[in-house]
């Protein structure tokens, strides 16, 4: 037994460079890379007085792939599957992003019957998206149970999702022009019967927070966000929407066939945890009511355009932005003429809704900054791509 | 139509975009050194930054910032080159503290030292990686006059008029057979 | 010492010997089975089945989990206070033998009778809040010290209430004997303490919950806070023998409970031993029920609750305990 080695301790940049500030008794912590409520591999050193934080600040990099790299050496056809392991939370939302930035570059059309199909898979995964989300923001909170109920309910749609792409999670379904194949016949009766169930569960993930005095307490309040602070850090989606702008991508450049649906955007005007807690609960309401509209108003007709074995679109660039359940998804697909992309940028939503995180959680309790990081609903493989 | 508030930038370039075929509604070209004043006019406008990118050209590194409006298909794209041999870029994190990790993903995969930055470090790939993956072999590196189209390329000189009809042609991407 | 004095059952030294493996294995055989309830209530309310396949309805599973556990290596990180780092464990089990010996399971089958068996009680407990600072301190380790100083501060915090909620009862009893106080009970509800003095029974169990750091007071152990806070460095055995304090603590306080609130060992039909099993267990049942539907308060909350709340509520009620006790008699 070899004794122990004091140097072996010395850390890496990130702990080498947070020293303590000039006062004395503060405590630095490394929350992570490894830690149950991180909701991934994200690191965030905490200067400590206590168990108030004066300081915090998120180290990234740890599932760091380089997709971007990786869409400068493969065709445009070969990076589609890259979309559904960026977040795989939310694949259909990155799958339309980058398939609808092709498509406006190369000019093609996509069929309605496809537009339909994307309107609804792609609401079905927002549900199942904010059901992780709300299942894991408890359990952050320290209720073990719900996470269980509402991974019952996400077990239906991805059971729905998994008849119609062959995946659970990471989905590739999206193609240029639209969806890879055709939904099963009992696609619609399926979907219709799940709305159905999640209304009537609806209540319960409401009143279980709305009506229960600890998690109010652990919700209200904390993590205010006015609207200049997001809007200078970027951040897109329930911020927003929890700080009382109704700011939605599906109504401020509608897509798809988002223009021609009936849909409430929920807004909650504090700014706090809690408002965003109810914006999301209030969005898987708001998503039944889309993929109700959508499955009555589904067309017949082709599910995809004839596009190119070969897609070489012409040379320019296009932005194509989508609302997924965290944000706002900007795809930059930039082409030369060739085969494969000249440059693809992937703005992902949590990457600028992490940012703010420094400016929210200080001088908080450790516990609020747990509350906090939960209410901005990260995805780490999204921040680091 | 373009706002008023883009003459205060002092912009070398303005383009007017068609949303529908290319997400933005407008792009301005600035000279690097005012990249701290647009961002001011544009923070004083109420848009909200939505990222910062760059992308390895034979003229030198383009770096565009995408800003839009809190509503409304609003879009807007800075964009300002520097030369590969000195990539300065004014950092805007003082106006738009978002933009502080988007500058240090730039450094990281460009190589780009925004001047006036807090703490300009590696943000994704390890601290000790050394290169900037995102630069391309100088063999690989296309110009502008490749990458856009050639109605912009008119519309900001970098291409001649080669008939009169063209010249008065609008400044608008119109479609795929416009490459 | 004359082998034969020992072999005579009246022999005091002897009673005590016996009274001691019989807590052992109470203690010992009890934590089995409690862990074994509280994975299957915890699978009920979480709409799953729980432990199901090792042994009928897995009622081997703990017993496996324990040899499994027992054959892990014993690490301890680099840097660690050896002595109070294995120290911590043993201390966190020890007190839990003193506390059971008070407890009146039957009129004839208490270990020792003595007279200030609750005073007994509350003094070896706080043992158990000094070895999760040792654990803590010891393990050299930042999210361990974090847990630890919130433990001791819970446990501060919630112990002022539980000593007066407990006085209260002892007024009102006019004992510390936990057998006296079982005694004045009767057998049906309406004679419990616990419906005569509901104030107190509902501070008792609250304050009951925090001590032994269970859910919605779980915060030294905080899971997803503070990574496993106090026993963030303990595996195997060390870690075992937490496990085991902890649901043993939540048996001597169900205990206690079941004394003092809800007449010990008398009730109908049933010898007085099995009553009182029952009554334990139907508090422990709560305490886990507990667990699994609420989530964890805040740390300032917690303290909030006990200074502000608790503490002038046990005031209040131990005054009037003491006013009725005075006068009514």
């Amino acid at each position: 037994m070899h004794a122990f080695d004091p140097t072996l301790l010395r850390g890496d940049r990130a702990s080498v460079r947070f020293e303590p500030g000039p006062a004395e008794d503060k405590l630095i912590l490394s929350m992570g890379p490894q830690h149950p409520s991180t909701h991934g591999v994200l690191r965030v050193m905490l200067e400590l007085d206590g168990e108030y934080i004066l300081r915090a600040e998120p180290i990234l990099g740890y599932i760091h792939r380089m997709h971007e790299w990786m869409a400068e050496q493969r065709t445009y056809y070969q990076f589609m599957p890259n979309m559904g392991r960026v977040d795989y939370l939310q694949a259909m939302a990155w799958n339309w992003a980058y398939a609808g930035a092709v498509e406006r570059l190369a000019g093609i059309e996509v069929p309605e019957r496809a537009e339909y199909i994307r309107v609804i898979v792609a609401e079905l995964n927002r549900i199942s998206s904010h059901l992780v989300w709300w299942g894991a923001y408890l359990l952050d909170l320290g209720a073990f149970t719900p996470i269980l109920y509402a991974f019952d309910d996400r077990e239906v749609i991805l059971d729905i999702l998994q008849d119609v792409t062959g995946s659970r999670l990471t989905y590739s379904y999206f193609t240029f022009g639209g969806v890879y194949a055709d939904v099963p016949a009992d696609f619609a009766p399926r979907c219709l019967a799940f709305t159905q169930r999640m209304r009537s569960r609806l209540p319960m993930y409401r009143d279980l927070v709305t009506d229960n005095v600890i998690l109010r307490g652990r919700c209200e309040g904390i993590g205010e966000l006015s609207v200049d602070q997001a809007r200078r850090y970027g951040a897109t989606g329930p911020m927003l929407r929890g700080s009382g702008v109704a700011s939605d991508t599906r109504r401020a450049e509608p897509y798809g066939v988002y223009d021609r649906l009936d849909f409430r955007i929920p807004v909650y005007p504090q700014g706090d945890a809690m408002a965003r807690y109810l914006v999301r609960t209030d969005e898987l309401e708001t998503s039944c009511d889309i993929i109700d509209q959508a499955v009555a108003g589904l067309p017949d007709g082709p599910f995809a355009a004839k596009t190119p074995k070969t897609l070489k679109p012409p040379k320019g660039e296009a932005s194509f932005a989508v609302e997924a359940g965290r944000g706002k998804i900007v795809v930059h697909v930039r082409s030369d003429g060739s085969p494969k992309p000249y440059r693809v940028k992937l703005r992902a939503p949590c990457f600028s809704n992490l940012s703010v995180f420094c400016a929210l959680a200080k001088g908080v309790l450790l516990a609020d900054a747990v509350s906090i990081l939960g209410s901005l609903d990260l995805v780490i493989p999204e921040i680091d791509r | 139509m373009i706002p008023a508030f883009v003459a205060a930038m002092h912009p070398v370039h303005v383009v007017a975009m068609d949303h529908a075929a290319t997400g933005v509604i407008l792009s301005i070209t600035l000279e690097p050194a005012r990249l701290p004043d647009a961002a001011a006019v544009l923070d004083r406008e109420g848009y909200l930054l939505e990222d910062v990118m760059a992308s390895d050209l034979t003229e030198g590194i383009e770096v565009q910032y995408h800003f839009s409006l809190l509503d409304g298909p609003t879009r807007l794209v800075l964009r300002l080159i520097v030369p590969h041999d000195a990539p300065d870029v004014p950092s805007i994190a003082a106006i738009y503290p978002g933009a502080n990790w988007h500058e240090c993903e730039c450094f990281d995969f460009y190589g780009i030292r925004f001047v006036g930055h807090p703490d300009l470090h590696r943000l994704l790939l390890p601290e000790d990686f050394e290169g900037h993956p995102l630069l391309k072999a100088p063999e690989a590196r296309r110009s502008l006059g490749e990458l856009m189209p050639s109605s912009y390329c008119r519309a900001c000189g970098l291409a001649e008029p080669d008939t009169p009809a063209a010249a008065s042609a609008p400044a608008v991407k119109t479609g795929p057979s416009d490459a | 010492m004359n082998l034969e004095l020992l072999l005579r059952l009246d022999y005091p030294l002897t009673r005590l010997i016996i009274g001691l493996l019989g807590v052992y294995a109470f203690v010992g055989i009890n934590a089995l089975v409690l862990v074994w309830v509280e994975r299957k209530v915890a699978g009920h309310v979480q709409l799953r089945p729980g432990p199901l396949h090792v042994g009928p309805h897995g009622l081997l599973q703990t017993v496996l989990d324990a040899v499994k556990l027992m054959g892990k290596q014993l690490v301890a990180p680099a840097g660690s206070d050896k002595i109070l780092f294995w120290t911590a464990p043993i201390l966190a089990f020890t007190p839990v033998t003193v506390c059971f010996l008070p407890l009146p399971f039957d009129p004839h089958l208490a270990p020792i009778r003595m007279n200030l068996g609750l005073v007994l009680i509350l003094a070896f407990s706080g043992l158990g809040t000094l070895s999760l600072y040792l654990a803590g301190w010891g393990s050299n380790n930042k999210w361990g010290l974090l847990g630890a100083a919130r433990a001791v501060a819970q446990s501060l915090a919630y112990e002022v209430p539980l000593l007066l909620s407990v006085m209260a009862v002892a007024f009102t009893a006019g004992s510390l004997d936990l057998y006296e106080i079982s005694a004045r009970q009767g057998g049906w509800p309406w004679q419990w303490y616990g419906l005569k003095n509901p104030l107190a029974f509902f501070i008792f169990l609250v304050c009951a919950v925090a001590e032994t750091n269970r859910a919605p007071f779980d915060l030294p152990e905080g899971e997803s806070e503070l990574t496993a806070g106090f026993h963030t460095e303990y595996s195997g055995m060390g870690f075992g023998l937490f496990f085991l304090a902890e649901y043993a603590n939540m048996i001597i306080v169900s205990g206690v409970a079941a004394a003092l609130f809800l007449g010990g060992w008398q009730g109908p039909f049933l010898p007085g031993a099995w009553w009182f099993l029952v009554k334990i267990y139907c508090i422990l049942l709560f305490i886990i029920w507990l667990r699994w539907t609420y989530p964890r308060v805040r740390f300032d909350q917690l303290l909030n609750l006990s200074w502000k709340w608790l503490t002038p509520l046990a005031l209040l009620d131990l005054a009037l305990a003491v006013v009725v006790a005075g006068f009514g008699g």
